[in-house]
C-alpha cells in the first residue's frame, strides 16, 4: 500500500471512528495535542485498528510513534511483513 | 463458534479448565511449554469428548512469542472470547535464601506473562467488543506462608492486575476476573510427603484439597454470562484455609 494511501486510511478512521475534524486534521497534526485531543483510552482504538487493518501490532510501542498520523504511517511502513 | 485460549493447559488446573470449557462449548487452544506429551494429550481428551481446539507451544513469559501465538490463533480461528491466565511457577525460598535468579524466573512467567497475554490478546477482544479474561492467582495472596515470599508477591501482583485491566478494559466489554485457590489436589500437592500433606488438611476447614475440576467449575462460570455484571474480583476457593 502506498504510504499516501495508508495515511488517508488512517485519517478516514480519525475522522469516522474517533470523530475527529478533518478540516483540522493534517497528516502531520498532533493527535494527542489541545488541537485534536485524543486521550490514552483512544489509543486502544487506534493499536486495534491498526492491527486489523495492515497486521502491525503497535502494543507497547513508545509514544512518539503516535504522534500523528506521519508517524504511525512510518511506524506501520517500517514494520509490515 | 466461541474460543478459548489456556495457558499452561497441559496438565493441572490449566488441564481442567481447558477440558470444562471444552465441554461447554469453547474451541479451545491449550497452550504449553514443555511437555508436547501432556499437551497433546489434553487436547485428545478435548477431541475424544467431542470438542475442537489446537495445542500451541509458547513460553508466555517471553513477549515475541506471546504475539506469534495470539496472531496464529486469531488467523485459525478469527476470535478470541475468553483468555484464562493461568502458566505460572512456585519457587519457595526464605527470605534470606532467596537468590536473583528465583525472583526474576517467578515475575517473568507469574506477572509478566500475565500481562503480555493480556495485552495481546485485549487488542483482539477490542475489536469484537466482548471478551473474558481470568487469571489464576492463589490463596497465597491473601494468606501468608513463610517460605512463599516470591510467589506470594506475584499472585498479589495478580490481584491488583485484575482489577485495573477491569477498570481499563470494562468499557469495551471486557471482564476481567481473578481465582484464587488454596490446596489444590495436584501433581503438586501429590509430590508432597505424606505426613506433611496431613498437616495441611488439618489446617483447611473443610477437610480435604480442592480438586482442579472445581477451579474449573469457577472459570467456566466466571466466562459465562451469567457473570456478565462480574469483573475486577478475585475468588477465593480454599476449603477455608485463609479465614
Amino acid at each position: 500500500m502506498a504510504n499516501e494511501e495508508m495515511k488517508n486510511k488512517l485519517k478516514s478512521f480519525f475522522m469516522s471512528d474517533l470523530g475527529v475534524d478533518g478540516d483540522v486534521l493534517q497528516f502531520d497534526t498532533p493527535l494527542f495535542g489541545e488541537e485534536i485531543g485524543l486521550d490514552s483510552v483512544d489509543s486502544l482504538e487506534i493499536i486495534s485498528f491498526v492491527d486489523s487493518t495492515f497486521g502491525v501490532s503497535m502494543t507497547g510501542v513508545a509514544k512518539e510513534n503516535f504522534q500523528s498520523i506521519d508517524t504511525i504511517a512510518a511506524y506501520i511502513e517500517s514494520h509490515k511483513a | 463458534m466461541k474460543v478459548a485460549l489456556v495457558t499452561g493447559a497441559s496438565k493441572g488446573i490449566g488441564k481442567a479448565c481447558a477440558l470444562r470449557l471444552a465441554r461447554d462449548g469453547y474451541t479451545v487452544v491449550v497452550n504449553y511449554s514443555s511437555s508436547d506429551e501432556a499437551a497433546q494429550q489434553t487436547l485428545d481428551q478435548i477431541k475424544a469428548e467431542g470438542g475442537d481446539g489446537m495445542i500451541y507451544k509458547a513460553n508466555v513469559a517471553d513477549l515475541s512469542q506471546v504475539k506469534v501465538m495470539v496472531r496464529e490463533v486469531f488467523k485459525a480461528y478469527g476470535r478470541i472470547d475468553v483468555l484464562v491466565n493461568n502458566a505460572g511457577i512456585v519457587r519457595d525460598e526464605y527470605l534470606l535464601m532467596m537468590n536473583p535468579e528465583t525472583l526474576d524466573k517467578c515475575f517473568d512467567l507469574n506477572v509478566k506473562g500475565y500481562f503480555y497475554c493480556a495485552q495481546q490478546v485485549a487488542v483482539k477482544m477490542y475489536k469484537q467488543k466482548s471478551g473474558v479474561i481470568i487469571n489464576m492467582s492463589s490463596v497465597s495472596s491473601k494468606f501468608a506462608l513463610a517460605g512463599q515470599a516470591v510467589y506470594s508477591a506475584t499472585k498479589g501482583a495478580v490481584n491488583s492486575l485484575t482489577q485495573t485491566l477491569a477498570k481499563e478494559l470494562g468499557g469495551f466489554g471486557i471482564r476481567v476476573n481473578a481465582v484464587a485457590p488454596g490446596f489444590i489436589a495436584t501433581e503438586m500437592i501429590e509430590a508432597i510427603p505424606e505426613e506433611t500433606r496431613k498437616g495441611y488438611v488439618e489446617k483447611i476447614p473443610l477437610k480435604r484439597f480442592g480438586t482442579a475440576d472445581e477451579v474449573a467449575n469457577i472459570v467456566s462460570a466466571l466466562a459465562s454470562d451469567q457473570f456478565a455484571y462480574v469483573t475486577g474480583q478475585v475468588f477465593v476457593l480454599d476449603g477455608g484455609l485463609s479465614l
